[in-house]
This record gives structure tokens, sequence and C-alpha cells, in this order.
């Protein structure tokens, strides 16, 4: 399928601001399942973008815009091609045979196993969540993620403005509800403490065709997790959509978590404040 | 003068052999000492320490306890610290050959992972290390230079044989005290130099400053060269102060430097300037903002993607501290085996791996013998010592211990060898340490300062010798015959 998207970030100031560097992950990847044709960027001010791909092999742009501005657009425009890919498992499995699979992939997943300050779990909460889930009623790994997905769908719920980028998976835990990031970490935190590489995607699901009369444009940027199922590679599943992957999501950047993948991040000097307006269309060509 | 010099059982002293012979590269000092009245000797201490405050020759002390800190004095002791220049031969072969080994490294794993690959250090203790910078990843510093200056810090045991401590490769501190130390020395008691052969130091910050000016990322004549300090409040602001003098460079601060378009840029008044190489002194969680923590307000937007773009060398390289942790310690053996194919001239102090389970379980039996290390804490900060702690403090890192391994080595408590200290009225032994300050340039060329910093532990019995807990020093000669 052919996907179109144009994303543009628009930060205006209350004041004279100089100096603003800036880094953007927005530059979709290519994988498996997608392949980008074309991306432009465009910053307004102009200035010179400077390319580079990073640990986890996104694309980064960096660019300073010294001089004083009031406004700073960002605008990406991006045509992906992106298909269905279903997991395929080559050899027979069972839990315990691709639990133990995993166990040899340790050391070269060792990032994605890790903790950090968001995805940081107890054993005591995680053991809690696992009971109440059941996971394990599946036969497989691809089943028992499917599973975790499931539940974290059915019971957290989906309630923008109630946390931010820095909520950690002890308050989303607390809160019971949440946005897909926040699904996300929760989701990588259970994966990782029973084992299971697990790493968060950045990107956007083409939703605009769902729904003609509702234009949700911000729901449009969006964030899932992808697990490595030995015999199978990385599968993503979408917590906040109870889904696995398909062709309308479209991977941006993959990472530890959200600090890894941040779309846009951007220091400045002024003594002003700063709004932010995003706007994201993601359509069918 | 030493006539009531009392040598500790089990201790190696520097100065006198067993049967209390003096050893004979103290032989000259020895006898000046001793035509001295003792109270002229406590006297010219006593000058030397009021000059040290005079010329504002500080340390802050953190105290965790109540949140104060305390600007102090680096307490300095009068009797030199000497050590004859066949051993310091040994030692700077040792030293050399340790640091190229870390550099290569550090090199490599952040690069191809050969010694990950061939199976002597896990990967996931790499890679998940506190200190790991992922933003570091297929960079190369100008020169392939990451530690371009460190200190390693050596002790000896009771056979005199000597042990690799610690290695720090980030931002090690205490140069600036060996300068002092040496210029107090020879200003208050010039005639102990008369008799005495010792290694001048006096070169060592222009071999400094060359070794960063050749790794300056632009062919220029004339690289421009800064010292960044995180500001006055740091503990060794003192020290920042005085390198930036002594090599003749701007000392600045994050604000002091603005980036644009990938190049670093010094702003004085009437202009800015382009600059080369920056020796930094803020750790690597607070130099870039966009880059590491997003809160630090010391450092400089954009830096990690100048220095990305070849415009700029950081000096010691971002993400060096992987290499100095206390776990990766135990590896630098294989390191100096696997990179260089040599034997190591100096030894590790044998350390117990926490998460093997009969290492934890001899440690755990014997724990008022050992001293504990947390792996990524340094200063002082953080460490049991054994024999010295009360029941509280021993069973709070028995459960440390118990419940995270993985954060922990343990090492039989060494018997730091002793030197002859000044403590009031009469001449003790007192613990001692060595930090010997290594360059490290193109093309692996190494200079070591001849010498370095002898750190001592000033009350009896103390085996702690940080500046951050108290400890003082001495002037550290090396001397010919």
């Amino acid at each position: 399928m052919l996907l179109s998207i144009n994303h543009t970030t628009d930060y205006r100031y209350d004041g004279p601001a100089s100096h603003s560097v800036n880094e953007i992950r927005l530059h979709p990847r290519d994988n498996h399942r997608q392949r980008c044709l074309r991306f432009t960027l465009t910053v307004e001010p102009e200035c010179q973008l400077f390319h580079y791909r990073d640990y986890f092999g996104n694309h980064v742009y960096s660019f300073s815009v010294n001089n004083q501005h009031r406004a700073l657009t960002i605008s990406a425009a991006g045509l992906v091609e992106t298909t269905d890919v279903q997991p395929e498992m080559t050899e027979p499995h069972d839990l315990a045979g691709q639990l133990a699979a995993l166990a040899d992939c340790r050391s070269q997943l060792a990032e994605y196993l890790s903790f950090s300050r968001y995805t940081e779990i107890s054993r005591q909460q995680c053991h809690q969540l696992l009971a109440d889930a059941g996971p394990e009623r599946a036969s497989g790994l691809l089943g028992w993620l499917e599973n975790l997905t499931g539940y974290i769908y059915s019971r957290f719920a989906y309630q923008p403005g109630l946390t931010t980028v820095h909520t950690t998976v002890t308050e989303t835990l607390a809160l019971g509800a949440g946005v897909c990031q926040d699904f996300a970490h929760l989701m990588l935190a259970v994966c990782r403490s029973c084992g299971i590489p697990a790493r968060y995607v950045s990107g956007y699901q083409c939703i605009t065709d769902l729904n003609t009369a509702c234009t949700a444009f911000a729901q449009a940027s969006h964030a899932w997790v992808e697990a490595f199922v030995p015999g199978c590679g990385w599968v993503g599943f979408d917590p906040t959509n109870n889904c696995m992957i398909n062709w309308r999501y479209i991977t941006v950047a993959t990472g530890r978590d959200y600090r890894d993948i941040t779309p846009t991040r951007g220091v400045y000097t002024g003594n002003c404040s700063q709004t932010m307006a995003v706007s994201v269309d993601v359509r069918r060509c | 003068m030493f006539s009531n010099y009392r040598l500790s059982d089990g201790y190696y002293d520097e100065m006198f052999a067993p049967g209390n012979q003096i050893r004979p590269h103290y032989w000259p000092i020895a006898s000046q000492l001793s035509r001295m009245p003792f109270d002229h000797l406590v006297q010219r201490q006593a000058t030397m320490v009021r000059q040290m405050i005079k010329q504002g020759i500080t340390f802050t002390l953190y105290n965790s306890d109540d949140g104060q800190s305390l600007e102090r004095t680096i307490p300095f002791d009068i009797i030199p610290r000497i050590i004859p220049e066949p051993e310091w031969q040994y030692l700077q072969s040792g030293l050399k050959q340790r640091i190229t080994a870390l550099n290569r490294f550090i090199h490599d794993i952040y690069h191809r992972q050969d010694i990950v690959r061939a199976g002597l250090i896990p990967r996931e203790m790499i890679v998940n290390n506190t200190y790991f910078r992922p933003e570091m990843k297929d960079l190369d510093p100008p020169g392939g230079v990451y530690c371009h200056l460190s200190g390693i810090d050596l002790v000896r045991d009771r056979d005199g044989r000597y042990y690799v401590l610690e290695d720090n490769l980030r931002t090690p501190s205490g140069i600036s005290y060996v300068y002092k130390n040496r210029w107090l020395m020879q200003q208050y008691f010039p005639e102990l130099f008369f008799t005495c052969h010792v290694s001048n130091i006096d070169y060592g910050l222009q071999a400094f400053l060359s070794s960063l000016r050749s790794v300056a990322p632009r062919d220029d004549r004339d690289p421009t060269v800064v010292l960044l300090t995180p500001g006055c409040y740091n503990s060794a602001y003192f020290e920042h102060t005085f390198l930036a003098q002594e090599m003749g460079i701007d000392l600045v601060e994050g604000r002091d430097l603005v980036v644009c378009d990938n190049k670093v840029y010094m702003r004085y008044l009437g202009g800015r300037k382009q600059v080369d190489v920056i020796y930094r002194r803020i750790d690597d969680d607070f130099l870039d903002p966009l880059a590491f923590r997003p809160d630090s307000l010391l450092g400089v937007p954009g830096l990690i993607n100048a220095y990305r773009a070849g415009n700029v060398t950081i000096c010691n390289a971002p993400g060096t501290g992987v290499a100095d942790d206390k776990a990766i310690y135990i590896h630098v053996p294989d390191m100096i085996r696997f990179y260089l194919g040599e034997q190591p001239i100096i030894s590790n102090v044998p350390t117990y791996v926490l998460q093997r389970e009969e290492d934890r379980r001899y440690v755990l039996d014997h724990l008022t013998e050992m001293v504990v290390k947390h792996t990524s804490l340094s200063g002082g900060y953080g460490m049991l010592i054994g024999p010295q702690a009360g029941r509280e403090e021993l069973d709070k890192f028995r459960q440390l211990i118990i419940d995270h391994p993985e954060q922990y080595i343990a090492q039989p408590t060494l018997t730091l060898s002793t030197v002859p200290s000044l403590a009031g009225d009469q001449i003790v032994p007192r613990h001692v340490d060595l930090r010997p300050y290594i360059m490290f340039g193109r093309d692996e060329n190494v200079h070591i300062l001849p010498g370095g910093l002898t750190r001592v532990a000033l009350s009896e019995g103390s085996l702690v010798v940080n500046s951050s807990q108290g400890g003082g020093s001495k002037d550290t000669w090396v001397t010919s015959p």
C-alpha cells in the first residue's frame, strides 16, 4: 500500500529566541515490510541540515537556527510503501522451547532486555499483572504476546491528557490509563521482565480512511512495540488498538524507549516561552 | 629524627627496610633531615600549609549528610615519597601497556566489538553499562584517542609489589597538586633538592598541551584549545583555573560556547572564535543537553553533533567511563593479552565477582576482611572497609550484596605501603597510594608525568586516601643516584 505523510511541527515564541539547536527523527526506516520512497524535510527559517544514523539505525537530522526568530516550522513529507507481512513460524514451537531459545540471544539483544527510567517495573507489579493477564494460556510465544497485548488494551483506558512524555510504567499502572506511549512502555517492561527482548517503535498509523468524518490528525502519530520471537524475528504488536502490525503502520524509529526515538528535540536561548502545534496527516495514495 | 620511628608490622615501608635499615634511595634526604631540629621541620610544614591557603589551593568536600559542602586545603605532608628510577622505569612500561590496551578496548567496543566476539567480555556488561554511550558508536575521534589524560591508581602490598587499584579514564583530578606540591617543596625546602637528582615535571603540562593540539580536527597550525569547566562550585575548580593558566588556554563555561551549523564557537567581547579542541572537566551526562541529560545547564547544546560532524575534539572522549568501571576492571589483564599479545606488567588487585555464587559466598563469610565497592561510584563513596566497619554497616552491605550482586565487587583489604609522615610532635608511618598521570596522544604516543600524586591517609591505621574522604598528599620524587 502506498501511504503519504505530511507532518508539520510549528513552534511559536512569545519573544525573540536564538541559538536553537535541534535534532529530529522523522524519516521512516526501511525494513522487511516497508520502503521509504521519498522523504523531504523543510525547516523555516532556512538552515543547514546534518544527517546521520544513530546507534539503532534511525535517520537523524540536526540543525541550528542561531539568529533571532519568533517561529520555527519543521515540515516532513514522505511517501512510504507498506505491505502486510504475517509472522510465519519456520519451526515447530512451544512457549518453553521458545523462551529457552531466547536465552541464547541474551547477549546479542542485551539492550532490549534492560530497564530504563521509563520501563522500570517491580517484580511484584509484574507478577500481579501476569497473573491477571494469563498470557501463558497461549501455546507459543506469539500467542503469549497477543494475549498480553489484548490484556493491556482491555485493562487500561485510552485517555489523552492524563499522562506526559515523562510518565513511567509505575505511574501508568497506578492511573490505569494513558496513551500509546504509556502502553508501549508497559508492554516493554513486562516483556523484558520475562526475558523477551522488546523495543519501542515510533511511527504513524493510517486511520484517515476509517472514519472520514472524524479527522483525528494527532492520533496518526503512534507508538507500539516489537518483540523478538525466535524463528520469526521482530514482530510488532499494538496494545493501544489490540492488533498486530499491518499495512496501516509506518515505522519511523526504534529504540529502547521513548528517549531513544524522541521525534523532535531542541534547546533554545531566550527569555521567552514556547508553544507547539503539530499536525500529522497520513493517507492512502 | 627517625630514631623513634616504629614500622607497622606487615606493611611495606617506602623508606625503611625491615630492621629499620634506611633504603638507599632515601639516604640523601635522611641524612639532611636528621641534621635538622625537629621543630624546624614542623615550622616549615606549617609555612607550606599557610601558603596553600593563601594561594587558594583548595578542594570542596560534598557532605551527603547535611547537604553542606566544605572548601578546604588538601593536607600536605612535608616528607616526600621517593621512587628510585629503575622502579619508575618498570612502572612506566606497565602504565604505558595498560593505557594502550584500555584505549584500544574503548575503540573496539564502539566499533567491531572483537573482544566480545572472542568471548572475553559479555556483551551485556558493556551495552548495559551506565557509562556506555550509544552516541559514540562508529564515531572516530581524531587520532583514535579516547583517553587523553588519565590517572591509574597504584598500591603496594606487603611484599612491595605494585598493583593497579583502579583506572580513572573520565576526568581524573589531582594533577594540579603534583605541581603545587613540587613548587612548595622547591620554595620552602630547596636544600633537599641539592643532594638528590629529582626528575623534572616542568614540561609535563606543555606535553599535555601538545598532545591536545595534536588531536585537533582541522589541519590548522594554531588550533584553539579550551578548558570547559562546570564552574566555580565544582570541587576541582582550583585545578581548572590552574591548568588553563599554565597551558595558556581559555577557561570557559558552557554558556561561553555556542554551536552554529555543527561548529563550536567561543563568545568573547567583540566577536566569536571557532574552537577546535575542548579539554572538558564536565561529566558526560552534563556535556550536551540535546544528547544527554536535557536538564543540564552546564553543557553546550549541540556539542555532540559538532563532534560527530568532525568539527571539534572532546577530551577525554565521551563514553570512556565504560572502561574504568570496577566490573570491567577485572577484565583489563585479558584486554592486555587480547589487544597487545603481552602479559600484564603490573597486576590487578585480586577481585571477587559477586555474581559468581562461589565468590559471593566467600565474600559474605569473610566480609570483615574485605573492601566492597560499588562498581560505578568513585572517590571513596559507596564503599565498605570490612576491618573498620561497625556491625550496622556490615549488615547494610551484606544486604546490598545479596540484593544487587552485579553492582558490587570485593577485594581483600590491601596492606597499603607506608611513608614516614609528620603527625603532631613525631614522625609516624602513614598509608599511601600513587596516582600517576598518563597523557595519550596521536599514534599511541604516551607521556607519563614522572611520579604523580601520592595520596596519604593521615589518621592512624586509615587506608582511605581519597581527597574526597579527607586524605592528604605528598610531593612525589623519581630520583636517580
